[in-house]
This record gives C-alpha cells, structure tokens and sequence, in this order.
C-alpha cells in the first residue's frame, strides 16, 4: 500500500476511541513493575481477591443416611442445629458431640488434617455400604487478618450444600461428578474466625470434596490485565499488529467451530457443543471490548464446526454446518433468539465415528455453500465409512448437495478466493505428509483413497483418477501442526499491507500464517509465511469484521495445544504501522522475487550472504505423515535489488514437480532503509512448476 | 531445523529374507539397505569414507583379533568387566568405527564422556585432512574442534585404552550450531545416521557370523551338552518335563520324540531317535517312561462357541502373541516369517494345561523365553480355546505300558542324552561329552553324516556361523563378564526386536502391523499403537522403572493394546544394568540434577498446567485422563526418567522419537511462555524436573486437569434439546430433556419415531474419551433431492446457561443435562 494510503488510514485510526483507551482495574490501580512476570504476579494478587488467611484443619463427620434420588441433601440433618454457633466469631460446632449415623454408627467430628489444595476423598469407610448413598459433613475454620471477600470455586461429587457463618452459599442437589469449577463464589470473610461447614451427599462412586483456592481472576480482569501486559511488554510482532482477549463468562464454554461477522456489528460464534452466541464487542448496543455482551441465540446443535451470516430479503439469516446436516437459522421475531432450524441439507452420511466432522459453509458468489467432510478415524487409518465423507461438495440455494472433489482426510478449512477459485487445508495424517492447502476443482482427487469408493455411477469423475498435489505445504511444527480456515483478507487495507492475501490458523501453535498464491501456467503455487504467534489456544477460525480487524476463534478439545487457556476469541488489530516483511514470495525463471512491505537497503538486499535456503519434499504414503525427504541446499548465486521494494534471487539447484518441493528461504540479513532487520526473515515456496 | 530429515530410501525397510527355510532364528542386524549419499553441492563420496551398501547400522568394534557390531560405541563397565567375554579387562584396548551420516550442511563438533582410560577420536570428512583429538578422560565432557562439514558422510573413529582395571565409560556425543535454528544441542550420536564403514564389510561380516553362531549355541542347546565358559553364549533351559504327560498328548509326544525338525524345522529339539522301525519302539518307550512321572488328569473337551473363540482370536492378534509366534498355524505365514513359530501342534495340548500354561509360563520352561502377559484367567481361557481349535483337539487318551517299557524309556532318556537339556533332578547324565572350545567342528552334531549324534536342520550358513563362534571362543583363555556383549545377546534370544525395534532392526513385521491398535481408536498413530523403540532405553529410563517393567509389569502406555510382557528368565535382572552400560552411563546413576526449591516446584507447576505449556491437554496426570490424545502419565515421570534424557528430549522430541506427536516447544531456542523465568529454556526444564520429582505423592495437581465424565447436560425448568449420536436411535439423533420426566430420542423426519431415550447423555470430549451414544452404523443415503423439511421443534432456550445481558463474574453452575432428583425413578 502506498504512503498517502498508509497515514490516512493511521488518521482514521488515531481518532477511533480505541486507541486511545485507558484500562482501569476499578479501584485497583495498574502498576508495571520491572518484568512482565513480577508485573503480573502483583496484579494477579492485587486482583484475585485472596487475602493471607488462615485455614484450620477439615473436619469429617460421616456416614449419615442419604439417597440421592429422593432430595435428602436438602433434608434438615442434626449437624445443621449447630448453624447457629457458625455465625462469624461464634464458637463453631461442638466437635466432641455424638451423633446418630448411617446403620447404626454413632458419628463424631475427626480431624483430618490440611488439604494441601487436593479433593478431599471422602469414602473413608471400608464398607461398600456405608460409602452408597451416604451424607457427609465437613467443617473448618478460615481466619482473616481483616474483613473482605475472597474468592473461590469448589466442587463435590455428588451434591453439596455449603455454608459460611451460618448462611448457605451454594446448594447443588444432584449426582454429578468433580469439576473443580462447579461453583465460583466471593466469601465475605470477616476480620477473625470464619466458619464453613460442607455437607455433601453420595450416591455411588466417587465421593469427594474440592475447596479450589485456585489464584484465577475473572475472565475480564484477565483480558485487561494482558492487554496492559502486551501492551507494557511487547513481542516483537505487538507494535504492528495487537492482540486482544475478548473475555468469555466463566459459565461459558466458548469452543470456537464457526465465526460470522454479522450486519449489525456483533460477531456470530457456534461452538463445538452446539451453541451460537451473538457477541457485541464493539459498541453495537453497549459491549465493548473488555466488557463484551454475549447472548444465545440457538443451541442444540452437533458440533456446530461452521457458521455463515447471509441476508435473505432484508432478514439476516445463519448458516451452521453440523456433523450430519447444514442448518439454516431464522429469528423471525428479531428477539434474539432463533425460531426456525430448518434441515437445509443433509446429504451426506454420518456414521458415528467421532471424526466424523463436517466444516464450512463457506458461501460462493452464486450463492452455493461449500462444505468438507472429515473422514472418520479406525486405528490411525482414515475411513469413508459413511457417504461422501472424505469429499468437499457444494449446496446449491435448493438445497441440493453437488459432490465436487474427494481424497480430503481431515479438511478443517476451506477458502473461495474473490475470483472464484476454491482451496481447502487437510491435516497431516496417513496420505498426507505434512498439513497443505490445495485446489478444490470438479472431479479432482486429493489423495485419501478411502473416499474413492463414493465416485461409483457419479458422472463427471473417472474411476481410476490423477492425484492432485498440494499447492502449499505448510512445513511441520514450523508452519503449525494442524492447519485451520483459509480467510482472505478482504479489508482493503484496514488490516494492513496484506490485503488480498489469505490467512490460515493453526490448531496446535496457535498462531496464524499468511499465504500467498500465484498461478504459473495452469498450476496454483505459493508460499506461506508465519505471521502471529501467541494466541491463547489453537486457533480454529478466522474472519475479519467491518472495522477492518480480524477475529480468530479457538478451541483445543481433543488434542491440546500451546496458549494460556482451552478455548476463546480473540481480537487482532493493526496498529497502523507497518512491519518490515516479506510481502510477497514469487518464482521467477531462475528463482525467487521477494518483494517487501518496505523499502530496503540495497546493500544488504543485494548481497546473496543474506539469504540461506534449504528445499525438501514430503512423501506420499500410507504411513502418517512424512519426514523432510530430500533435502539439499540450494545455492543462492546472485541478488539483485530491481526495485525500490524488490528484490531477485537467482536460485542454483531448484527443483520442482512431483509432490512440490518446499523452498524454504531465510532472509536473516536484509535490513529495511531504516537498518532494521525483518520481522519474520522465514518464507516457504512451495514449487511445482519452475516457471520460464 | 531439529527435524530428522533422511535420504529418500529411509523409507523403503526392506526386511532380509530369513536364511533357510522356516529357521526360527533371524540373523542379527540384517537392516535395510544404506541410503545413497545425499546429494548436495557435489557428491564428493570418497571410498574411505562411505558406509557399507548392505551393512548394519552402528559402529565396528576392534579389539586385538576379534571384532564386533556395537551400535552406539558407548560403554560403562566396572571393574573386572570387559566388553568381550575373551577380552581381557585390564588395560582393555578397543577401537570404533563408523560413517556417520551428515544431513544439513554446517559446523559441527564431536566428542565423549570419557572415564577410566584415554580415548582419542578421529574425523575423516570425505575431502581435506582427518583431525584427531585426545579426550581427556574425567565426568566432563571432551570435545574437538568445531568443523564445516556439508551434507554427506564423515567418517568417525574412537580408539580408547583402559587405566588399569578401573571403572571406564565411553559415551560418544555430537553437536551442531547453532543450537535451536537449523542446529541441535549435545546429544549421542542417533544409530541411524551411523553405519559401518565400506572398507569394513569384511570384518563386520565376520563379526556378524560369529555373534549368530554365538547365539545359536544357546538357543540349539548346544551348551546344554558341550560346556561351554561363561558368556559364550545365552543359555536357554529346555522345557521341564516332569509331568509333560498332564499337559501333551501321548501320540503328539510319540511323534515328536521321532521326527522334531520335521514337525518345525530349526527349532532347538533335535531329532535323536529318528522314525526307523527300531527307533518307534525306543519312542514308545520314552512316552511310556514320561508318563510314569505324573498321573493322568482331567483332559476338558475344548469350548466351542463362536464368542469364545473370536474373543481368543481378538486377543492373539491385538496383545502381541502374534509377533514372536506368526499365524498359530505356521503355514498361513505367507507374507513374513516369525521367529518363534509353532510348528505342528496337532493334538498336543490339554487345553486345560495351556490356559495354566499361559498364565504361568515359567512354570514349564524355566528358560523365560515364553513370558507372561498377565491374562486374567478368561483371557486364557479364551486364548488357549481359540489355540486348540487352531492347532487340533488331542485327546488325554495314554497307551498301555509295561514296566519294562518305563524302564527302557528311562535307559533311553539318558543314553540318548535327553536328560542334558531336560533335567530331570535324579537322572544323571551318560556318556562323556567332548567342552565345546577345541571341538572338532566338523564332526558330531556338524557332520551331516554322523547320524549318532542330535541331528539338528541347520543351514550351511549358520553351519559356519557355529563354527566361527566355536573357533572364537576356543581361543579364550580365561572369560571375563561382559554385560554389553551378555545385553546384545539376551535381548536376541528373549526376542524383545519382535516387537520392538532396536538400533534399527527389529520391531513389529509390516505384515502385521495393521494388528496392534489403540484402545478405544485414539489418533497417535503409530507413536501409540507400536510398542516404542528401545534405542536409548538404559539412557531415558531409571533401573529402578526397567527393574518393574521386566519383572512387575509397570507400563506407561495404557492406551497401547500390546502387552509388555514380564520376563521371569534369567537373563532378565541383569538386563536392566546392561541396558544402561549399552548406553554408556552407570546404572542407578543420573545427571546431576537440578537445585529444587519452591519457586521452581512452582514455575515447574504452572509450566505443566494449563496457563503454561499444557502438558496435561495430552499428558494424564496421576488417575485423571489428558483431554485429547494421551501420553504417559505426569505423575510417573520422576520415577521413570532420567533427567539427563529428558533435558536433552524436551529441547527437540522428534530427534529422540522420529514421528512423535509431542510438540517442539523450544523449537526457536525460547519458550512460548515467557513469564515464567523469563522464559529461559533451561531454567524452564530444571523448573518442569524439579516438579516431577516431588513424585506422585507430592507433587500438587496442575490447573486444568479436568473434571471425569464428559459434559452431562443439565435440564433445569425449561426443555432442552441436542443433536447427536445416540446409541440405539443413531448418528443424526435428537434428544430432547424435559424438566419434569426424562429425555426422549428421535430421528429427523421422515422417521420419526420417539423413543425412551438414556437418563443422562454427554458430548464425547475428546477422541481418547468416545462418551456414550457413539451409534453404530447409520447407513444414510445421499440424496439429490431438496430436503428442506421445516423443524417443528419449540424454540429451546432454556435461560439455565444463557448469559444475561450483562456479563456476570458468578456462575451458578456449568451446563448440564441430568434428569433432576424430582424425576420419577420408572421414568429414566
């Protein structure tokens, strides 16, 4: 983008609110310390309202007789008379009182000591009989130096009631197993001794009890409190482009399957446990970025893994894929909620295989809405158990569902670039070497072989047919683990000097790539290159909303992944300045043209010392996944600065065809006209066909 | 890049063929093929510096006149050991040699952990000068002079000479800069980019040649008659006989007595009395004389029903029988051959006596060679019922027998030489029997002509391999303990490469390895369904976990539906010290570990958690499954590791296990998380040990480990609804939960049809953890037809879990669907 361009969109910038803002804490003030790590620990504690208390040992007092089918947690027991003596100060219950039990036992309070932040296991007896449908009582002291809340979660298997200083706090009269967040509450502990008295109820199973101290704040002290961190410690990718957690209520799951950028300003989020939630971050009636406004508007769902907003004769209208079928959503009533689930298609199969997910829609201009098939996973090997699964296909506005391409193995993404053409990413697994992108077309075959068993009697493909090659490899663990999404960057400058590239995320680094495509001869080709790291979990979906910014949705259910947190959204803003990147990795006969987001010092750009390049190729096989196979150096022979932006390379020892040659460059000692280094010196061609 | 890049061929593992038919026995480090050079800026591959086209992995080792394979030129050895049985230990005098292969391009160093001795290390790169380097013996480590080297071979030689007989170790390590980009820190040299020299082919041949004829003398038994000194071999005990008639069927016995290399060819009994006429009497007298030493028993009809025998069958295949003993009817190996088949078993067992048999295999043959695999006494049952069906029903029938017969067969038993390798306690063995060292190796079990002695269907190749070994061990003059020699044989003869690949050979045949499966289909590939390969082990692992694996059956990998078997043999205990010295560090020994203090333990804590490195979203922690695809359990690692592996493994896991899902964190040289010691690698890894090393009992559970039991849903006052698979309805299920009674399942139209449906249902949460209502099949057929079918389901907004308009800090609880207390208990 050229230099008017980039001050009249800083202008722009400079005068929206949003940069501008201060983050406050309330009454807690900011204060930056030395490091990010003492910054943060002084906060966490400033914040996290967990004063120096004192904890007394547990006390038990069990077994009293209980069923949990019939209500009894919440039946008045005798221990519950000494309520009165837990008021704040008071004296605590008599612990040398004898009590009548379960069959026959006369219980007493016993001291069982500290819990060293662990559940407190409470089938203490050796007898099946009294550990089944059971009551228990715990009780201990908390003193504190001084009145205040303090905050904690607990959870019980099975129900709880729990009390501090006489007032019932929590009551939960249901079987249920532990999770340790079960319940958030703010004790009002005041100045001296405290007392809690726990009374938890079995059925069968596991029987225990968890005072979770854990240190957490709340979900959007946390967001405030990292946004003042990267913004006082930044990486170095914070100036140009920020990264800002959109904070979720604790009795939210957000698992991000589906992002949607809807007309009114709110972002549309379906989740993996079936969920679609309306968040307004962004002033559309009130939210804002650290103090969001979510509201449900549909659920029930399976395994909502795509979500589309559309506008049908001036009504919005939502598209989710499900496992089994695309839904179409309709609130008829404009409260927010929706009325209509409408099966808008569900022509493929499901068989039950737990990877049998279904991704998109991602909607063409002809208004058709493209999905992908996961194929289900037996052993390590995938299988087409169902119909079309494996297979990328298209719905057309009556609801009829066109197969267009198999082979796919795990396609968790799928992009239409604006002139039209469809790319998918597929995950690293048997036949598939490393993740890639490649061509989706009519008839093309991506190399699973599981789902050819579905071309029978279908016109239009040939039985035995040509396997398509990746058009990008995205090389393993340096280009991600599992790639996700294909988004173009449609912002037109409002996200910075890569528009009209595309962006993919990665579910294991959480991270997002960047890629660019060119076309030689007839063949798709391009490089990838990394571009934000530090996401709070894999990152699932891409999209970018009206102001410009992009919005990634992560999740990591199954299989984990690097960041702070399992799930979420997250904002990434240009800050209007520009990195110094490689903007764009061409192939040129000869080699390689490299063209930057800035102008470049020609001495350093022109000396081929500053580049190093290595290629390799993966393998296709049955086994999963595929080593670096081949590798050699390639030598770069000459450099040549033929703009004030570009540069280059003429490249001995290229190779192309066969499964791709992946041609890694590092451009570690090209400097900007400014003497700066770049941002990101790595880029990946991926070379099928040498062009000239 | 730490990535384990290789030549195209890497790939392609072309299996040797086994020598002769049907022999039981794979000669030892037949691997695949060396891969061409890697190709660079010019193949510059100098003849003295290429590796063997056809040879093992691994070093060539020299001492005095005797060579042999070493895959790692690492030892340990205390004093009075050596690493020849022959060689003697004071001022032991070895050399190394090996073509390690180059991947990338840049500067390396090499050097070792030396003790107890003085070892000078060469480098011959294929063009320009060698160097050479003293390494100075002490705990440090000794490195030479960093050199350029560009992708292709270098040749590597150590040459170490012993201090007296004192305590000496040799661990020969490489490094690459720059640590953390295209480079990787200090580490041994991987096997599989070393391999024997060209110019060495014809002393690693004959090194190979005798370490199969060194094998074969114990698993033939030839020790058993001709004494051999100590460490010549493995010896292997023969079945114990004392009251095979409970077990064998009499005509089994018979004809195994005549004709054993008939009924499986190569295996260690040898045909004495042969099926002459003549000979079917002695035969006769010799069952007669077995069944004198035990009364008859209970001989069961074997089950029949189908559920029994698939249930064996499931077990065979998935366990790991079927690596060391191939299809139970050794005909229907066609594509690859075990190395323990069955041979003819028809009619053989009580198939009451094999499932006692299987449960406790040392009770029979005291040798261990068959180890437990801890089956539940179903499992045997069932396993041993599927066998006898396979194999033939015998029957418990005996023939009648006179005293004379008994008598006869106990004359035979010992003029035959039975009782030499089936000791009997009160038989005493006859005739004299030559030692082996100075054997006429051309007469006796070796003359094909010489009918009087065991006849055994050995090949003429490892007919000379036996006499090579012989030749070598006649020239020992006294023997000496030699545990790495003792480690290479024992794991040969206890068949551990059936299962798992050592040093490059070995490990599960192709042909079956569709076999071994995960538990419950979780996604690791073959990371978690083959058992892992043991390069290394004496290295990563404590002697005290290897002491439980071999003896206790501890495991790690409970997904894994292989077994590790327990190994009573007696090659077993000694094995746990040997796999250490192999590695080239003292057992029970580990790195100097870090300095713990609280505010590592804590860091450590946090790292592990799920506000770090989230090792727990895969890793489980103490009796809590990981969410996503499991690996070995958090709380076993300090008692398990050894610190001086796992700072090494956590830099770069893929260079330790080629194919790992376990993510390179470190991969740039700094970690992800940078507020926790400021993101200092090193520190990070001390932090993580530290945690682990409070053990099981202390260390504090991470943040996030998750709660049991999937996501229940809980229905509170309004009705609520979820799509997904339910058992019995199918995978496009819909259940409803109403407050007051229970949910209900049904289909979409047009099979709509309401069914009761499951009390509680859950969303599975991850792939490790198929939560209940995974369906079975629902064969849905493609439609082109429109099928927009208007829902006429009530809108389900139940508020239980909606977020109000305003964001709140206050849970009340996390979504569920659970019927509640007030239903009525016939409703569910």
């Amino acid at each position: 983008m050229n230099r008017a361009a980039e001050f009249a969109v800083i202008a722009v910038l400079a005068a929206s609110p949003a940069l501008a803002q201060e983050i406050g804490f309330g009454d807690v003030p900011y204060e930056k310390l030395a490091t990010r790590e003492a910054t943060e620990q002084s906060m966490m504690t400033k914040l996290a309202r967990q004063m120096d208390v004192e904890w007394g040992p547990w006390y038990l007092l069990s077994p009293f007789p209980g069923n949990d089918s019939d209500g009894s947690l919440v039946r008045p027991l005798p221990p519950e008379d000494e309520l009165p003596r837990m008021a704040a100060g008071g004296p605590g219950p008599d612990l040398t009182r004898v009590y009548e039990g379960k069959s026959g036992l006369t219980p007493k309070w016993t001291e069982l000591g500290p819990d060293d932040d662990r559940a407190v296991d409470l089938r203490v007896f050796n007898d099946e009989e009294l550990n089944t449908n059971a009551i228990a009582f715990l009780y201990r002291t908390v003193t504190a130096p001084a009145s205040g809340k303090f905050d904690l979660a607990m959870g019980s298997d099975d129900g709880l009631e729990f009390w501090l200083n006489g007032r019932l706090l929590v009551q939960a009269d249901q079987p249920r197993s532990m999770d340790p967040e079960a319940h958030h509450i703010a004790l009002d502990l005041q100045k001296g001794v405290n007392h809690i008295l726990c009374k938890v109820s079995q059925g069968n199973g596991s029987w225990e009890y968890l005072l979770n101290r854990r240190h957490e704040l709340n979900p959007f002290d946390d967001a405030k409190l990292q946004a003042c961190l990267n913004r006082d410690f930044p990486t170095p990718e914070q100036p140009f482009y920020t990264l800002e957690t959109i904070p979720i209520p604790n009795d939210i799951v957000l698992e991000v399957g589906g992002l949607a950028a809807l007309a009114d300003g709110r972002l549309g989020v379906s989740t993996r446990r079936g969920d679609i939630y309306f968040v307004d971050y962004n002033g559309t009636s009130g939210g804002s970025i650290f103090a969001p406004i979510y509201s449900r508007f549909a659920s029930g769902l399976h395994e909502a893994l795509g979500l589309a907003a559309r506008t049908e004769q001036g009504r919005q209208v939502l598209y989710a894929v499900q496992r089994g079928e695309l839904t179409r959503l309709v609130d008829l009533d404009g409260d927010d909620r929706c009325d209509v689930y409408e099966a808008y298609c569900d022509s493929w199969g499901v068989s039950g295989n737990y990877h049998e997910f279904a991704f998109g829609p991602k909607f063409d201009a002809e208004g058709n809405a493209w999905v992908s098939l996961n194929v289900g996973f037996c052993g390590s090997l995938g299988k087409s158990i169902a119909p079309y699964r494996g297979w990328i296909g298209k719905v057309t506005p009556r609801g009829e569902f066109i197969p267009i391409a198999d082979g796919a193995r795990s396609p968790n993404g799928i992009g239409i670039l604006p002139t039209g053409e469809v790319f998918y990413v597929d995950n690293q697994g048997d036949y598939v070497g490393t993740n890639r992108m490649s061509l989706v077309a009519p008839g093309l075959w991506e190399g699973h072989p599981s789902s050819l068993r579905w071309r029978d009697g279908l016109a239009g493909f040939a039985k035995e047919p040509q396997r398509q090659r990746a058009t990008i490899w995205f090389p393993y663990q340096k280009m991600g683990q599992s790639t996700a999404d294909i988004t173009v960057d449609s912002t037109a400058g409002k996200f910075g000097p890569f528009a009209g590239q595309i962006f993919v995320g990665d579910q294991m680094n959480a991270a997002v790539y960047r890629v660019t495509l060119e076309k030689i001869g007839d063949i798709w080709q391009g490089a990838c290159y990394p571009f934000r790291a530090g996401g709070d979990c894999g990152v699932n979906r891409i999209v970018f909303d009206a102001e410009g910014s992009m919005l990634i949705g992560e999740t990591d259910r199954g299989w984990g992944s690097m960041g702070r947190k399992r799930y979420g959204i997250q904002r990434i803003k240009w800050t209007g300045k520009t990195p110094f990147e490689i903007h764009t990795m061409s192939a040129v006969p000869g080699g390689f043209e490299l063209q930057f987001t800035q102008d470049i010092d020609t001495k350093s750009a022109a000396d081929p010392a500053s580049y190093a390049m290595t290629s390799y190729t993966y393998e296709y096989h049955q086994t999963y996944g595929s080593d670096e196979m081949e590798t050699q150096r390639p030598t770069i022979t000459g450099a040549a600065v033929v703009g004030p932006r570009t540069v280059r390379l003429t490249v001995a020892g290229l190779r192309s065809g066969g499964e791709g040659f992946v041609h890694e460059l590092h451009a570690e000692g090209v400097r900007d006209a400014t003497g700066a280094p770049l941002l990101h010196a790595a880029a990946y061609y991926t070379l099928q066909k040498a062009p000239g | 890049m730490n990535r384990s890049a290789s030549p195209r061929t890497r790939t392609h593992r072309a299996r040797a063929a086994i020598l002769g038919a049907g022999l039981c026995l794979l000669p030892i480090a037949c691997s695949k093929p060396a891969p061409p050079p890697p190709s660079g800026a010019g193949s510059r591959a100098v003849s003295a510096v290429s590796p063997s086209a056809n040879g093992p992995t691994g070093w060539i080792a020299s001492a005095g006149a005797e060579h042999w394979l070493s895959p790692t030129a690492a030892f340990a050895l205390d004093p009075d050991q050596s690493l020849l049985p022959g060689l003697a230990p004071e001022g032991m005098h070895v050399g190394f040699e090996t073509i390690v292969t180059i991947e990338h391009s840049g500067r390396y160093r090499f050097g070792a952990e030396v003790e107890g001795g003085a070892a000078t290390l060469s480098l011959q790169p294929p063009a320009g000068p060698a160097r050479q380097s003293a390494l100075k013996p002490g705990d440090n480590l000794s490195w030479s002079d960093w050199v350029q080297l560009d992708t292709g071979y270098v040749a590597v030689s150590i040459s170490f000479t012993r201090d007296g007989n004192a305590k000496a170790r040799l661990r020969p390590l490489w490094e690459m800069a720059p640590a953390g980009a295209d480079g990787f820190r200090a580490e041994p040299i991987p096997s599989r980019l070393a391999r024997v020299p060209a110019a060495a082919e014809a002393d690693t041949a004959k090194a190979q040649q005798v370490a199969r004829g060194r094998l074969l003398l114990g698993q033939l038994g030839c020790v058993n008659c001709h004494d051999a000194p100590g460490g010549a071999t493995a010896e292997r005990a023969a079945p114990n006989l004392a009251d095979i008639a409970q077990r064998a069927g009499a005509a089994w016995m018979l004809k195994w007595i005549s004709v054993p290399q008939l009924m499986n060819p190569g295996c260690g009994m040898p045909d004495v009395v042969g099926d002459s006429p003549e000979a079917i009497a002695e035969a006769q007298a010799i069952v007669a004389f077995l069944e004198s030493l035990a009364p008859a028993t209970d001989w069961p009809a074997p089950a029949t029903e189908d559920a029994v025998l698939t249930a064996g069958k499931t077990l065979y295949e998935s366990i790991g029988c079927i690596a060391c003993h191939g299809a139970p009817v050794s005909k229907n190996n066609t594509e690859w051959s075990p190395r323990v088949p069955f041979g003819d078993l028809t009619g053989k067992w009580n198939p009451a006596a094999l499932a006692a048999y299987l449960r406790e295999p040392h009770l029979n043959r005291p040798s261990g060679r068959m180890p437990s695999l801890l089956l539940t006494e179903q499992e045997s049952d069932q396993l041993a019922t599927y066998l006898a069906h396979e194999w033939g029903p015998g029957s418990g029938e005996r023939p009648d027998s006179t005293p004379e017969q008994v008598a006869q067969g106990r004359a035979a038993f010992t003029s035959r030489g039975c009782v030499n390798c089936h000791d009997l306690g009160d038989l005493t063995p006859g005739a004299d029997i030559k030692p082996l060292s100075g054997l006429d190796d051309t007469a006796g079990c070796l003359n094909p002509d010489d009918a009087l002695t065991p006849r055994y269907a050995i090949s003429a190749e490892d007919a000379e391999a036996l006499r090579a070994a012989i030749k070598i061990i006649s020239t020992w003059d006294s023997t000496f303990p030699a545990p790495l020699d003792h480690a290479a044989l024992a794991i040969e003869s206890l068949n551990c490469i059936a299962c798992h690949e050592w040093h490059e050979q070995g490990g599960v045949s192709p042909a079956i390895r569709d076999k071994f499966e995960t538990q419950n289909d979780v996604d690791l590939g073959d990371e978690g369904r083959l058992p892992p390969r043991l390069a290394g082990v004496g290295w990563k692992l404590t002697s005290q976990w290897l002491i439980q694996v071999l003896g206790d059956g501890a495991r790690a990998r409970p997904y894994m539906n292989a077994r590790m078997p327990v190994f009573a043999s007696p090659h077993a205990p000694a094995l746990v010290d040997e796999l250490a010295q192999t590695d080239g560090v003292w057992p029970g020994s580990d790195a100097r570990e870090p300095e713990s203090n609280d505010r590592m333990v804590q860091a450590g804590l946090k790292l592990v958690g799920d506000g770090g490195l989230n090792c727990i979203a895969c890793h489980a922690f103490a009796d809590k499954p990981p969410v996503g695809l499991p690996g070995p359990n958090i709380a076993q690692f300090g008692e398990r590791l050894r610190y001086d592996w796992f700072k090494r493994y956590i830099h770069a896991p893929p260079r330790f296990k080629p194919g790992t899902r376990m993510p390179s964190f470190f991969l740039t040289g700094q970690s992800p998380i940078t507020t926790v010691l400021a993101g200092d690698t090193d520190k990070q890894t001390d932090a993580m040990w530290d945690y682990f090393s409070l053990g099981e009992l202390f260390m504090p559970t991470p943040e996030g480990v998750m709660a049991e039991g999937g996501m229940a849903l809980q229905v509170k006052d309004r009705p609520m609804v979820l799509r997904t698979f339910l058992k019995g309805v199918g995978s496009r299920g819909i259940a409803i939960g109403f407050p007051r009674a229970c949910t209900s399942a049904t289909t979409p139209p047009p099979r709509a049809s309401p069914t009761p449906g499951p009390a509680s249902f859950s969303t599975p949460p991850g792939p490790g953890r198929g939560g209940e209502g995974t369906s079975s099949v629902a064969r849905g057929q493609p439609s082109g037809q429109r099928r927009r079918a208007r829902s006429s389901l009530p809108a389900s907004n139940p508020p239980s879990g909606a977020t109000p308009r305003r964001p709140t800090t206050e849970a009340t609880s996390s979504t569920r669907m659970v019927p509640p207390p007030s239903c009525p208990a016939s409703a569910r």
